[in-house]
């Protein structure tokens, strides 16, 4: 499958370990992102549900390899509630481009991200604030993970500066930084979970936290569903006028393909 | 200096300020081609998003929606018809800012402003209400400015007694509108204080009677005829 991927794609394989089918798919949560993963394709569909939900984003991603560096680019597009009914638009375009740095006793990363607006105007958000409302920005991030046995522990930081179309509750503009960690379990040959949590700000969803199973269907083909927990935002803690209370959570489906 | 920055983004006041209606609610006198206006400087929405009809326009003679077309133009929400207002006709207009959506822009708008009111394109003048001014004078609210010989011969129960040695002081927004602290308000209506031997209290029942007009009924409210003014442009204190 893995071959027949590449020779459809005309893009390099990534060797994997017999008794591994992750197949190039690095561990990845949910801010956390297989940004030092190998080549391959995605689709994730995240719906907010709940009284205050409403919100569906759907993204397709490809991300392409080359020897330490990994270039990415996602499109997303979503479906959300107005006043009166539903619309739907596409969301902001993100660029990536991460280089695996050659030292240290662990994996680890570094990378730029842009995001930019292509002219639809998504005035919603699943949680990451510069997904889908319009805007642009660009961020350095930085990831590592850490084990690589039954537990990957993986960590992220990011810092950003971002512009928005200025409508509450978002600002004209905003810094933005953001930590967060989790780890990756494996339970069985093609099973695992995936726990993660995370603190953004500014955001609309400054803590959160994950969990998520996955299972890797054939080699280099990953199925993921889990659930996003907006701490921050049922205890009343967001920029967003919202009051506290338990009324909405994101659940999350995604599928990688890695080559 | 940096964290407090970021905290502070997005943490603005959104007070009712500076937000009213014109006409006011029961106005007369409406010239043909007067748009209907919401001041709404806290309504801040994208300008593409969509967003159901905000002000509905009903002719309360032939019924049904006027046809017309809302236009936002930062601070304020306009309503112009597509045909002129038609002469001596009242129509009833609705101003119907709908609740934000999570997970969406915040849509904030002074409660008072949502809501119904009227305006009659015929030159009639109505009492609106009345209030008592600084003088302790009662002072009837127009629905428009006001000939002062209209008032010649007109008749004035308290409480259904009738009021004797009777004169009208006419003023116009220039002599009690710096009242007002709504900024860019501009009342088209004049106040009618009744000039008496004996004050009239708060809380008495006017019936007045002018040439063919009447009984037009008001109770005395103990707040200013300014205030009662910014009531009727649903203006935010």
């Amino acid at each position: 499958m893995r071959s027949l991927f590449a020779l459809l794609l005309l893009l390099p394989g990534i060797a994997a370990a017999a008794d591994d089918l992750s197949g190039g798919n690095a561990s990845e949560g949910v801010r956390i992102h297989a940004k030092n993963g190998g080549t391959g394709i995605g689709l994730a569909e995240r719906a907010v549900v709940g009284p205050d939900g409403g919100t569906t984003a759907f993204t397709i991603s490809a991300r392409f390899r080359l020897e330490a560096f990994q270039f990415g680019a996602s499109v997303p597009f979503a479906s959300y509630r107005v006043p009166g009914g539903r619309d739907k638009d596409l969301g902001n375009v993100q660029l990536w481009s991460f280089f695996d740095l050659p030292y240290g006793s662990f994996d680890q990363s570094v990378g730029l991200r842009i995001h930019f607006n292509v002219g639809e105007s998504a005035y919603t958000w699943v949680d990451a604030g510069d997904e889908l409302w319009p805007g642009a920005g660009i961020e350095a991030i930085w990831e590592a993970r850490v084990g690589g046995g039954v537990t990957t522990w993986m960590l992220r930081g990011a810092l950003g500066v971002h512009t928005a179309a200025g409508y509450d509750p978002f600002p004209d503009r905003y810094g933005r930084f953001q930590v967060a960690a989790g780890a990756d379990v494996r339970l069985a040959r093609r099973f695992g979970l995936v726990g993660e949590t995370s603190i953004q700000y500014w955001d609309p969803s400054p803590w959160e936290i994950s969990a998520l199973a996955r299972a890797d269907i054939i080699e280099g083909l990953r199925l993921r569903a889990g659930l996003v927990l907006p701490l921050a935002v049922w205890f009343g803690w967001t920029p967003a006028d919202q009051p506290a209370g338990v009324r909405e959570t994101t659940v999350l489906v995604d599928l990688t393909a890695a080559f | 200096l940096l964290l407090a920055g970021l905290l502070a983004v997005g943490c603005e006041e959104s007070g009712d300020e500076g937000s009213f209606i014109a006409p006011l609610d029961g106005q007369t006198g409406i010239a043909p081609d007067a748009a209907l206006e919401v001041r709404a400087p806290t309504l801040d929405v994208p300008p593409d998003y969509p967003l159901p009809e905000l002000i509905r326009v009903v002719d309360l003679a032939e019924g049904g929606f006027v046809p017309g077309e809302v236009l936002d133009d930062g601070d304020v929400l306009s309503f112009v018809p597509d045909l002129p207002w038609a002469v001596d006709r009242r129509y009833v207009w609705t101003v119907d800012i709908p609740a934000g959506i999570p997970h969406g822009p915040e849509l904030h708008i002074a409660g008072q402003l949502s809501g119904s009111a009227v305006f009659d394109t015929s030159q009639a003048v109505a009492v609106l209400a009345a209030g008592l001014d600084d003088e302790d004078r009662a002072c009837l609210v127009l629905s428009r400015h006001a000939d002062p010989e209209i008032l010649e011969g007109a008749r004035v129960t308290a409480d259904d007694q009738e009021v004797a040695d009777l004169a009208f002081e006419v003023e116009g927004p220039e002599v009690w509108s710096d009242e007002l602290w709504v900024p860019g308000l501009h009342p088209e209506v004049d106040l009618a204080c009744l000039v008496t031997g004996e004050p009239i209290p708060p809380g008495t029942r006017l019936r007045v009677w002018w040439a063919d007009s009447g009984p037009w009924v008001a109770d005395v409210e103990e707040i200013s005829p300014a205030e009662l003014v910014i009531e009727l442009h649903r203006g935010g204190l």
